[in-house]
């Protein structure tokens, strides 16, 4: 495998707040991996440290460029679509086009047009006109026809209703990923990407807490619903997080061997959002 | 040929920034100048029919015929002076309206991008922010004025028309009264070489507004000119002397190629070869590269902020 984003002590203040402290992180050819963390953990900064739109301190190698000072030439390789609508709402649809054809040689004017086809947006009107959900087809019609190896989603879906959510990743899936691309998502809608990532990275606080894949995670992290004379055991064996809803009480257990859990009651996958919650919690 | 050059085939980066100016900007170069030339149109045809054939020039009333012997009586060379003097003059609102599309695009080129947020996706294009300043400085000091110049264009031929309608009827020849009075290429050559000189001495001025657009974080005009005042009425207060106004006047009004300082402007209207030669040769004053100096100076600032303040 080989390593297509590689970070050491990357660091980034903001005056006196310091937004991420000193991370390390690699990330591999074609994984999905997906950056969660609470409002002001340092997604984003990090995302944009990655995408050479803010400076930072310690080493980051993208693609083998410097983000912050060859983000011209990197971007030749990667595509970004943001939490907030950026495509310029004077332009008609039909010149986005033109102009991502005429500044990225590796884009494909007939796949964004056969995207588009698939959709009612009018080539001939300005974004300004368009729908929230047209706007983000437009966009990803846009990247998705760029031949970029890797793609970064910084909350893509944020403002759209759950039919435009699901056919969005639906289609990246589908239109756009395979084994030689890479896709960076963050978005607070944890749920709805759990199924299509294969790694996980949490931030908090500007630190990464965790960073696994999801399999390893299924594997170290259970949940555990123990029959109401199990709790007491249960509690014994040190679980990372309780918590109890409408009278039942559930645990969660980080290493542990399954079968001395299943011997106390019905084990399950951890949810990431589960997960979230006790990672931000705790201490 | 311009549908081929206002068309992106492929992979052209440059092309692509220089169009997506224009797409933006459509406002300021293309429909200020086509309704300011449109409306001054309007008002030469209304005020034809209702002063009709006559003129009043300084309060006495002539009526055309008397002006068409008039003119066919004066020397050549004095005909084609005031000819030239007319179609000069009649550019002035086309320029004047685009003067002011030129300071406020330069105003707005780094400032709107960042109020509406597309700044993140034009940085997640693969170009760099010297190539779009680039585009958006060539866009303000070259192709706004260049567009306004065709216009001027069609203007001064649609005055020479009406000027010949007039010799209908007269045994007078239009062809020798207009269009052979005039040098009409020689005319818009030397209109767009006063309009790069101009560019170049206000240089420093547009890219002044180039940075006060990508420091603001809103009214890029304020930010643009209260500094400034402040500066000169400090300047003023203390030294007394006003080196800065003068600096800003004399390059945003055009002073140096105008020729008030050095007498040029006559030679200018003259339509002399010579003449287009002295505005060229304003170039050789150290002021000049002074300017440009400056404009550099201020560019790269604003190329390195916009590098930084993507957010």
């Amino acid at each position: 495998m080989t390593n297509i984003i590689t970070a050491q002590n990357l660091s980034k203040s903001f005056g006196s707040f310091q937004a991420l402290k000193n991370i390390n992180l690699t990330i591999q050819k074609g994984q999905i991996v997906g950056i969660i963390g609470a409002n002001g953990a340092g997604k984003t900064t990090l995302l944009n440290s990655i995408l050479g739109l803010s400076s930072y301190d310690g080493d980051l190698d993208v693609l083998g460029y410097a983000p912050y000072t060859q983000r011209d030439e990197m971007m030749k390789h990667i595509c970004f679509i943001s939490d907030v609508a950026t495509l310029p709402k004077w332009m008609k649809v039909c010149e986005a086009i033109d102009f991502v054809e005429g500044v990225h040689p590796s884009f494909d004017r007939a796949k964004a047009l056969g995207f588009l086809s698939g959709t009612s947006v009018p080539l001939d009107k300005k974004i300004r006109k368009l729908s929230k959900g047209m706007v983000v087809q437009v966009h990803l019609a846009l990247i998705m026809s760029i031949d970029a190896k890797i793609l970064v989603l910084d909350e893509p879906t944020l403002g759209l209703d759950i039919i435009y959510r699901k056919k969005f990743y639906r289609q990246l899936l589908e239109d756009f990923f395979d084994e030689d691309r890479t896709i960076l998502i963050t978005t607070h809608q944890v749920d709805e990407i759990e199924n299509i990532l294969s790694q996980v990275i949490f931030i908090r606080e500007g630190n990464i807490v965790l960073a696994a894949d999801m399999e390893d995670i299924g594997q170290q992290w259970m949940v555990l619903n123990p029959s109401q004379e199990n709790i007491r055991a249960a509690r014994a064996l040190s679980p990372v997080s309780e918590q109890t809803m409408l009278g039942r009480t559930s645990f969660i257990f980080n290493g542990k061997e399954r079968s001395t859990l299943a011997e106390l009651g019905e084990v399950s996958r951890v949810s990431l959002s589960d997960l979230f919650i006790t990672l931000m919690d705790g201490e | 040929m311009l549908a081929s050059l206002i068309k992106i085939n492929g992979y052209s980066p440059f092309k692509a920034l220089m169009l997506r100016e224009y797409w933006e900007n459509r406002r300021a170069i293309f429909m200020t100048p086509l309704v300011i030339t449109a409306i001054t149109m309007a008002l030469v045809i209304i005020s034809m029919g209702i002063f009709g054939r006559a003129i009043h020039i300084n309060g006495e009333s002539y009526t055309l015929g008397e002006v068409i012997a008039e003119m066919s009586s004066r020397k050549t060379g004095e005909l084609s002076d005031h000819i030239n003097h007319l179609l000069l003059f009649s550019s002035i609102p086309v320029m004047i309206g685009v003067w002011f599309c030129m300071v406020f695009t330069a105003l707005g080129s780094l400032y709107d991008e960042r109020k509406d947020n597309s700044i993140l996706f034009w940085k997640s294009m693969p170009v760099s922010d010297f190539q779009t300043i680039l585009s958006k400085i060539l866009t303000v000091t070259l192709v706004i004025p260049m567009v306004a110049i065709g216009f001027t264009l069609v203007f001064q031929v649609f005055l020479l028309i009406i000027g010949s309608f007039y010799t209908i009827g007269t045994e007078y020849s239009a062809w020798d009264l207009m269009w052979s009075s005039t040098n009409l290429p020689l005319l818009v050559l030397n209109e767009m070489i006063y309009m790069i000189m101009y560019s170049l001495w206000a240089l420093p001025i547009f890219a002044w507004f180039f940075l006060a657009s990508v420091i603001a974080k809103r009214t890029p005009l304020l930010v643009a000119t209260i500094p400034v005042a402040l500066i000169a009425l400090f300047e003023g207060l203390f030294f007394h002397s006003d080196y800065l106004v003068r600096f800003i006047g004399m390059r945003i009004s055009g002073a140096h190629i105008m020729g008030s300082e050095h007498g040029y402007a006559q030679n200018f209207t003259k339509l002399d070869p010579m003449s287009t030669l002295e505005i060229l040769q304003s170039a050789a004053s150290p002021a000049f590269w002074m300017g440009l100096a400056v404009a550099a100076a201020l560019l790269t600032a604003t190329i390195l902020l916009r590098r930084r303040n993507s957010l």
